[in-house]
């Protein structure tokens, strides 16, 4: 015990003057939860729910008591819309205002049935808007359209705008579940995808620095060294592995402060902290292992430092790539949306989703977190089981 | 102390290979173990340490088998076997800390290996910025921490000054005086035949030749003598010729008589026939490295 004791402190001292494998492993997935969070935001916001923003014109519109005014203003009840009054050649664009609604002259006589219908409202979107999109605007102007026009016919009946909602319109006919009951389908911002993300990356990009090292001491013949005084190679790696667990944890109090405390500030939604936080720690610490576990294969694998570094980073990436750390799932096509899986990154990303978006507990994340624990306990092994088969063979 | 009987060892598609080697170590010995490049050393050493299985022989450690972690043995290898980024002091503070659980114990033996190695100055100091010197000095004082009855080292003078050299055979022989064993590896012929009491030749995981330093090279039918210039060709073209050395005014020989076939008398006249006067006549005593590359001549006229 006394042993391994000694090898964490000699490893935490040795982790604490290496200034460079430090700034790696905390300043590189801090600034890319910033960049990535603030980038990302509005891609978040069509994706997820947020509203959409557009532009609203027509000389109607500043006639009071018209239908065309009854309109708008039933438009800005919209939940996925946010409108403003266009200004003379106001542009439409991704980064900005995204659609147009003009509200054109003969808006209430299309709605009396006077003349052609096609005269009342045109829609137009910026070119680089998605399908979707499209369909949603449209789709809400069209209900607005309905709303007011059925509110006519209410009104016309004898009866007032609530009673076209509740018996016309049927407006509480269809309920949209949230939280325990359709919890799969709840989909993050950008601030909750992006912190688990890199944080998850930057968890196993400790294997640049941990290869390294065994692969230092491996050259050096430190590791000859130890196991001649009777120390197991098992033991050898155990101690050298938990001051990296404990870097992994700092790692996830970071990115937490970070988008919590942080990306606020910069006019990001903050990441709500009201979940379970046993079930963070036991997802974190669940990654921790598979990440360890795959560092462990790296440095066993690897001869040089010069291929346990592009080893190590081009996996990390592939990883990412593959497991939703730099394209979210949810956009993903469903074919690789099922290959995703292939990455431990990908079960990792989904445990911290099942806590940080759908409230889940330790329960919600147990399957990813032994299915990342067995992973990692495999590596680790294939790691120890190779080092002693190449001690004997090269 | 060590004995290895009949020792065979081979890793898969490489040349080296150790093929029924035997060898003796007595308790107290100093043997200086030299072999060429690929020889086997370095297989031997890990073999003796446990770090590798036999295919086949035995290795007996102070009465009984080989084995990773026997207290009686310690290596220090030709490289720096130490973290760089930690001080004289933290790296044996740790190692003590794998060798000993009692704290008492392990406090004494970083005391003893810092006062033997004479690292008492520098011992707060990282050891990445330890002078080649030191850091071998280092090296030895981590391997001291066990107290070891035997302790091998690799090369352990390579890339260091003079003095440091000094200082570092000094404490090889303290050790040894105080009883420990040691088999030292070394290409520096020089040192081995200075520092050793025994030698040991190796090659192709043989050993050509064993046996104690004085009586290796007091054999009587060697002649060194100082030329002003080379031999004749008909000479130089024969086994048993090693240059020694050369200097502006003289060049150094040595002529096996036994392999040369010839006595001193006839080499001399023969000398003398073309032209060439010796500057300096020395009989009776070779040295290490003219043992040394005869064993490893004869060896390759074996083959």
């Amino acid at each position: 015990m006394s042993r391994l004791i000694a090898s964490i402190h000699k490893e935490t001292r040795l982790l604490l003057r290496d200034w460079h494998g430090l700034l790696v492993l905390f300043v590189m997935p801090a600034l890319f939860v910033l960049i990535m969070s603030l980038a990302l935001q509005g891609q978040f916001a069509q994706q997820g729910g947020g509203q959409l923003k557009g532009w609203l014109s027509g000389e109607q519109l500043i006639v009071e008591n018209t239908q065309a005014e009854a309109f708008v203003n039933l438009l800005r009840e919209q939940p996925d819309l946010e409108i403003r009054l266009a200004m003379p050649g106001s542009p439409l664009s991704t980064s900005d205002r995204l659609f147009q609604i003009h509200i054109l002259a003969r808006f209430d006589q299309a709605l009396a049935g006077e003349g052609d219908p096609r005269t009342g409202v045109e829609l137009s979107f910026a070119p680089e808007l998605g399908l979707r999109e499209r369909a949603l605007i449209e789709a809400a102007v069209q209900r607005t359209f309905a709303e007011l026009n059925t509110t006519l016919i209410a009104e016309e009946l004898g009866f007032d705008r609530a009673y076209a909602q509740r018996e016309l319109l049927k407006t509480g006919f269809i309920t949209v579940v949230d939280g325990a009951g359709n919890q799969a389908a709840t989909r993050p911002n950008s601030v909750q995808q992006n912190v688990p993300a890199w944080l998850i990356f930057g968890m196993f990009f400790i294997s640049i620095p941990f290869s390294t090292t065994v692969i230092q001491e491996r050259q050096q013949k430190t590791l000859m060294r130890l196991q001649t005084c009777g120390m197991p190679l098992s033991q050898i790696y155990l101690g050298k592995l938990l001051p990296y667990l404990v870097i992994n944890l700092l790692q996830l109090g970071l990115m937490l402060a970070i988008g919590a405390l942080l990306l606020p500030l910069a006019g990001a939604q903050a990441l709500s902290l009201d979940v379970s936080f046993v079930a963070l720690v036991l997802i974190s610490i669940s990654t921790s292992c598979a990440a360890l576990g795959w560092a462990s294969l790296v440095a066993a694998v690897s001869r040089t430092i010069e291929q346990a570094t592009i080893l190590s980073g081009a996996s990390c990436i592939i990883f990412a790539a593959l497991g939703g750390i730099m394209v979210p799932r949810f956009v993903m096509p469903p074919l690789m949306q099922d290959l995703s899986w292939l990455s431990p990154m990908a079960w990792a990303l989904d445990g911290f989703l099942a806590v940080l978006v759908r409230g889940g507990g330790c329960a919600a994340v147990a399957i990813n977190s032994l299915m990342l624990v067995a992973l990692g306990g495999l590596l680790a092994s294939a790691a120890i089981f190779i080092s002693r088969w190449k001690q004997n063979h090269d | 102390m060590l004995s290895i009987k009949g020792l065979s060892f081979g890793y898969p598609r490489q040349p080296v290979h150790l093929d029924g080697l035997t060898l003796d170590v007595a308790r107290g010995d100093i043997l200086g173990l030299l072999g060429p490049n690929g020889a086997g050393k370095t297989t031997l050493v890990s073999l003796i340490a446990g770090l590798l299985k036999p295919a086949a022989g035995s290795i007996q450690l102070a009465g009984e088998p080989a084995a990773l972690g026997r207290r009686e043995l310690a290596l220090v290898p030709q490289e720096y076997a130490f973290y760089l980024r930690l001080t004289g002091r933290e790296n044996l503070d740790y190692f003590a800390a794998v060798c000993h659980s009692n704290p008492q114990t392990r406090r004494a033996a970083v005391e003893r290996a810092i006062e033997e190695t004479g690292l008492g100055e520098l011992q707060h100091q990282l050891a990445a910025r330890y002078s080649g010197g030191f850091k071998r000095r280092l090296n030895i004082a981590i391997a001291l921490l066990q107290a070891p009855e035997l302790l091998i080292l690799d090369e352990p003078t390579a890339n260091v000054d003079p003095q440091s050299r000094a200082f570092l055979l000094d404490v090889v022989r303290r050790l040894n005086q105080s009883g420990t064993t040691i088999i030292y590896t070394s290409h520096l012929l020089d040192e081995v035949e200075d520092l050793c009491r025994s030698v040991a030749v190796m090659d192709r995981g043989r050993i050509l030749l064993q046996g104690d330093m004085k009586s290796l090279l007091a054999e009587q039918h060697c002649l060194h003598l100082a030329l002003p210039s080379a031999p004749p060709a008909a000479l130089l073209a024969q086994a048993g010729v090693v240059k020694r050395d050369e200097s502006p005014s003289a060049q150094e020989w040595e002529f096996d008589l036994d392999r040369l076939g010839i006595s001193a008398a006839q080499l001399l006249l023969q000398l003398e026939q073309a032209g060439i006067t010796p500057i300096q006549i020395h009989y009776g005593q070779r040295r290490l490295e003219s043992v040394f590359l005869t064993a490893l001549a004869r060896e390759n006229e074996r083959l």
